[in-house]
């Protein structure tokens, strides 16, 4: 009994203070990490697949030539409203991406339009699979948001 | 190696500051628990994220970061991923619950003891990674990701020892093939120390020895070494070293090694080297344009829109047809040619087949290079992005970042790295030739063979690596297209196009 007593009240030092410490620090580092995790849950990197309210706008998207080929070209966005007006003046952000992460994104940019076509020169850097952002800002100021699949070939 | 001997290269462990971080018990724990943060994002961002994978932490930091930087440490170092395996954490808590329970764990059934269920996931993960565009889809990355960890956990859980690592798991299988050609080995460092020990804790569960089961006196090579370091930590006389040893010196000889036997009585182990050797060839070909022109033929052929039937064409013509036939063939050649009509024709390929580890490992290091190269900067600005998401950064994301070298300097550098593989090959023909054909001789010593016999049995190996070298020098000069069919598409989406792929 004496020796019982003698070890419950030793201090705790040496490798027992260090594997208490280690296991606080294990208990500690999975709390953080669920703490982390929620954080995380509830930031605004969760995507959603379709960005921004549903609108009535009608955005088509073709290319010079068609289909497009490594290099040099052009992609023609044309902008209706929904009786079928062109709408000019807007602004348009492309973002080309790949398919295959490690490439890096074409950024192209145009404003005016003409009967409601924008005329944007375009670099294809690769061949294969291509997603075309389109973000446009409207001279009311409403902002749509297209994707489009375009796949480059590299040669006629 | 003679209880004489002691080992020669350069020790890591005895190093000032690398080697006492490598001898401390917890190293290993050190490493894996960043790696594990950063397989946590990735899971994280592959699921919630951005769905095109050029914008996601989880499609960059696996296909272009963790790919390349694997066969780059292999070729410099030896299987430090497996060393950091953040899988091995969460096995650690299966065991813990299987003990609480009062389980010690099943021995692994004896059919399963050997390399076929991973020869076999391997193969279905390559046509799953054609197939399904995993590289193209950060949310099946991420599962892969979350496959393994639940993986590693239920099979450890289940059975004693290693078994995942040493039976399943497909990265390590890799990694034991590319470290199969390392300039490190874990080795003891002199055989008189070991005689000496009565304990055998480099080897026994309860001193934490090693659980793949490679007694370190007769452990010869990195075959089922995951450089845990578990036998060094363990041995009380200090006497286990990370040696370094002259790159891909281990496929010359065919000596017993423990935990594995001898190589060329393994058809599971050649099987592996196949499938990695022309598993590289045919990774990289389905990159590039001829091969969807050719998918596109077989579809038609086989009279079905879908290309699915037509891949696995080509896959069991890439993986299992034509390499038979290949080996087959050098090996009828390899034993005509040498005099040796009387051995048995598995045995002559399931030796000479190592001959091909070097250059296979090159054409993967030639094409994980190039991904990592091109695009191994891209990670800068996909984590400025996750940290703007997140409310952490708010400057300008870099997304001109990308390459890591200047364009030109990519095929210069890829065909380098096929040249060594190649080399390598073409001296381990002839290497494990001048031993095959050598003769017991009196006192132990071997008698080699006439030049003209050696040459004999090494030509024909030599001849289908220069065969496969051209080969691979033509794939890297094809202009690469990259497709993914399955571009961020909605998850109700999935179910039927899986079903039709598989159909």
């Amino acid at each position: 009994m004496a020796k019982v007593r003698a070890i419950e009240d030793a201090p705790v030092t040496g490798p027992r203070l260090r594997a208490s410490l280690w296991r606080a620090g294990r208990v500690a580092s999975c709390l953080l990490g669920v703490a982390l995790v929620a954080q995380l849950a509830g930031c605004g990197r969760i995507q959603r697949h379709s960005s921004g309210a549903p609108d009535s706008f009608k955005v088509t998207l073709t290319t010079e030539p068609a289909p497009p080929l490594v290099g040099d070209g052009l992609v023609i966005v044309t902008l209706a409203d929904s009786a079928g007006r062109p709408v000019d003046g807007a602004r348009l952000n492309l973002e080309g991406n790949m398919s295959h992460a490690g490439m890096v994104p074409v950024f192209e940019q145009a404003t005016g339009g003409q009967q409601g076509v924008y005329r944007v020169p375009f670099q294809w850097t690769m061949a294969g699979d291509w997603i075309i952002d389109l973000k446009a800002t409207l001279p009311q100021g409403q902002r749509l948001d297209r994707q489009f699949p375009i796949s480059v070939l590299a040669s006629p | 190696m003679p209880d004489s001997v002691q080992a020669s290269g350069v020790d890591l462990i005895g190093w000032p500051v690398l080697g006492r971080f490598l001898s401390w018990r917890h190293a290993r724990i050190a490493m894996q628990i960043p790696v594990l943060i950063l397989a946590g994002l990735a899971i994280f961002d592959g699921l919630a994220g951005p769905s095109l994978a050029p914008k996601n932490f989880a499609t960059v930091s696996i296909w272009l970061h963790y790919r390349g930087l694997v066969v780059l440490a292999l070729l410099v170092a030896g299987n430090l991923f497996c060393m950091a395996c953040p899988f091995m954490l969460t096995r650690s808590a299966g065991r813990w619950m299987r003990e609480r329970l009062g389980g010690h764990g099943w021995p692994v059934p004896a059919a399963l003891r050997n390399k076929w269920l991973a020869v076999g996931l391997i193969v279905a993960f390559f046509v799953s990674y054609e197939l399904f565009s995993l590289w193209a889809s950060p949310w099946l990355t991420a599962w892969i990701a979350i496959g393994y960890f639940l993986c590693a956990f239920v099979v450890d859980t289940i059975f004693q020892g290693a078994a995942f690592c040493k039976y399943v798991c497909p990265l390590g299988h890799f990694n034991f093939f590319g470290s199969l050609i390392s300039p490190l080995e874990v080795q003891v460092r002199s055989q008189q120390g070991c005689a000496a020990c009565r304990t055998k804790d480099c080897i026994q569960p309860l001193a934490h020895g090693c659980e793949l089961w490679l007694f370190q006196p007769r452990k010869t090579g990195n075959m089922d070494c995951t450089f845990c370091l578990d036998c060094v930590h363990a041995c009380p006389y200090d006497n286990i070293g990370l040696i370094a040893r002259t790159p891909t010196a281990e496929l010359w000889d065919d000596p017993f090694r423990s935990g594995i036997g001898r190589f060329s009585r393994r058809s599971d182990l050649a099987a592996l080297v196949a499938v990695l050797t022309f598993g590289s060839f045919m990774n990289a070909f389905a990159m590039i344009r001829p091969v969807y022109g050719l998918r596109a033929l077989l579809a038609r052929s086989l009279g079905t829109a879908s290309e699915a039937p037509g891949l696995l064409v080509i896959f069991a013509l890439g993986l299992v047809v034509l390499p038979l036939i290949l080996l087959t063939i050098t090996g009828l050649a390899s034993r005509r040619l040498s005099g040796a009509q009387a051995q048995p024709l598995g045995t002559v390929v399931r030796r000479y087949i190592f001959a091909l580890v070097p250059l296979g490992f090159g054409m993967w290091l030639a094409h994980y290079s190039f991904h990592f190269l091109t695009g191994g900067l891209t990670v800068v600005p996909v984590a400025q992005s996750f940290l703007t998401d997140v409310g952490v950064f708010a400057g300008q994301v870099q997304w001109g970042l990308g390459p890591v070298v200047p364009g030109e300097w990519l095929f210069p550098i890829e065909a380098v790295f096929l040249y060594l593989g190649g080399f390598g090959s073409l001296v381990a023909a002839f290497q494990i030739a001048q031993r095959s054909t050598a003769a017991p001789g009196e006192g132990g010593a071997a008698t080699h063979a006439s030049p003209m016999r050696v040459l004999g049995a090494a030509a024909p190996w030599m001849i289908l690596c220069l065969f496969l070298l051209g080969y691979g020098l033509w794939i890297l000069i094809q202009p690469m297209e990259m497709r993914g069919t399955l571009l961020a598409r909605p998850i109700a989406e999935w179910a039927p196009l899986i079903a039709g792929a598989i159909a």
